[in-house]
């Protein structure tokens, strides 16, 4: 499986996709449509993501080497 | 007298055991080495304060030498460069911690130091001075070295005291701001004499380890005293040298601390670290939003254009196929006007044609039949020249070997020869 798009990348793929759209004078109906979908897609994933999470926080010892979890 | 003999005797006595003691002559550096031991292990460590002065480096800035003093007496002290963990100069109120000891070259009696500490707000005020001053030559503080940090942070690692209030703002805040996120926590103390050193250990577990996105050294405020180790020279290289960004973030605004100069953001307060290091998850959403409302937006209009330019060729085809349709019906009219002309010359033509196939026909017929006579009478004249006319009329031929005789003299005894008449032929031998 492959490695998951970190966030930074998706948003930064969308805001891509948004400034092609701004900038181009693309007359091909297909490649908008196509790349609206894609950004609809990568904008629900971003929303999907940040939704409903709550900080976790995990504590490493520097010395010992202990590895601890809590919320 | 006895008094005397007795003072006598003791003179004698002590004497004699000097004279036991040094029985054998020792070398001068065996001397200075027997001083310098014996005063180790009867004075031992001592710890001693007092003001610098006399402050020198020499050999290439390697070993450094300086007096101790107060209102009295002076003390030497020596010590090599690379123990010096906080930056000193004359005047500054010190405590050094050392063993008394001798120079092998001269005997010079001085204090061999193994550790400073500054004491006083003055000493502090004028050590962080110092090391800024250092620091800043060197560019540890530079602009251009300090790094952007990463939008969407997805590891955030902190490096505090566990129960400081600190780590709870800080918590606060990126539970607020950027949930999202993952924090490791790397406890370590702030304050007190371990702390530079854990301090530096937490930076190596960091980026050895942890490797998160961002790291925020942060505690709270307190005195010079209790700011030292953020003050450490030590501290301000290893945050130099780390790889990953950091922010610092300490105590109340009007601190400044050493760390805070070399970090790549430097936050006002713990909670204005967690604030520099995030972005806030709400703002985030509606930017979404509105990158989709820009799509479409943008999307709608270029359809709106397709929508207009169809239209518009719609209208432009529309019309131009009713302009051939009229066109097509006008040629139709006119090609139905030009047909019947056509049609009457035809005709007319067609009647010529008729009218000269009937003439051709009779001046033929009457031709054939002319021709015919003709050959009627022809034949009749052929007949009556015909040589079976001839014959028919009693008259022969006579033939030899196919030849015509036609004089009774070219003819010989047994001769055979065929005789035709107008019904047959007479084979006869000559006689």
């Amino acid at each position: 499986m492959p490695k998951e798009k970190k966030f930074a990348e998706l948003f930064k793929e969308l805001e891509d996709i948004t400034q092609k759209f701004e900038d181009t004078t693309e007359s091909d109906l297909d490649t908008s449509v196509k790349e609206f979908e894609h950004g609809l897609e990568i904008a629900q994933e971003l929303k999907d993501r940040l939704q409903g999470i709550e900080l976790r926080v995990k504590k490493i010892q520097a010395k010992y080497q202990q590895k601890n979890t809590y919320v | 007298m006895p008094a005397v003999g007795r003072m006598s005797a003791t003179w004698r006595n002590s004497f004699t055991m000097t004279e036991e003691l040094h029985i054998k002559p020792i070398s001068v550096s065996e001397c200075v080495e027997l001083v310098r031991t014996t005063l180790q292990s009867v004075v031992g460590e001592l710890t001693v304060y007092g003001e610098v002065s006399e402050l020198q480096r020499r050999s290439g800035g390697s070993l450094l030498f300086f007096s101790l003093k107060d209102a009295t007496s002076y003390l030497r002290c020596f010590m090599l460069e690379h123990e010096l963990k906080t930056e000193i100069s004359d005047g500054m109120e010190i405590r050094v911690t050392g063993y008394p000891s001798l120079f092998k070259k001269n005997s010079g009696f001085h204090l061999r130091v193994k550790r400073i500490e500054l004491i006083g707000e003055g000493a502090l005020q004028k050590q962080l001075e110092l090391t800024k001053k250092k620091l800043e030559k060197e560019g540890v503080f530079a602009q251009q070295r300090k790094r952007a940090l990463p939008r969407f942070p997805e590891h955030i690692g902190i490096i505090t005291s566990e129960d400081a209030a600190a780590f709870t703002d800080v918590r606060r805040v990126l539970s607020n701001r950027w949930p999202y996120a993952v924090v490791t926590l790397v406890p370590s103390q702030v304050q007190g004499a371990p702390a530079i050193k854990q301090l530096i250990q937490a930076f190596d577990r960091m980026e050895n380890d942890v490797q998160p996105d961002i790291i925020i050294l942060t505690r709270g405020g307190g005195s010079l005293e209790d700011l030292q180790s953020f003050n450490s020279e030590e501290l301000a290289r290893r945050i130099f040298s780390t790889k990953i960004p950091v922010v610092v973030g300490v105590g109340h605004e009007r601190d400044w601390t050493i760390a805070d100069l070399v970090a790549d953001i430097r936050a006002a307060t713990p909670s204005n670290a967690a604030e520099l290091s995030t972005p806030v998850r709400d703002d985030i959403f509606l930017q979404i939003e509105a990158l989709v409302e820009t799509n479409t937006h943008v999307l709608r209009k270029s359809i709106d254009a397709h929508a207009h330019e169809l239209y518009r060729s719609i209208t432009t085809l529309s019309a131009s196929m009713k302009s051939t349709l009229r066109r097509v019906e006008q040629s139709i009219a006119r090609a139905e006007i030009y047909g019947s002309h056509l049609l009457d010359r035809l005709r007319a033509v067609d009647e010529k044609i008729s009218h000269s196939a009937h003439l051709l026909t009779n001046a033929l017929s009457s031709h054939i039949t002319t021709i015919h006579e003709r050959y009627k009478s022809l034949r009749k004249l052929l007949m009556s020249v015909s040589p079976q006319a001839v014959l028919r009329r009693g008259y022969s031929i006579t033939r030899r070997n196919g030849k015509i005789i036609r004089s009774s003299k070219s003819v010989r005894e047994h001769d055979i020869l065929k005789t035709t008449l107008s019904d047959g032929e007479i084979e006869s031998e000559v006689t």
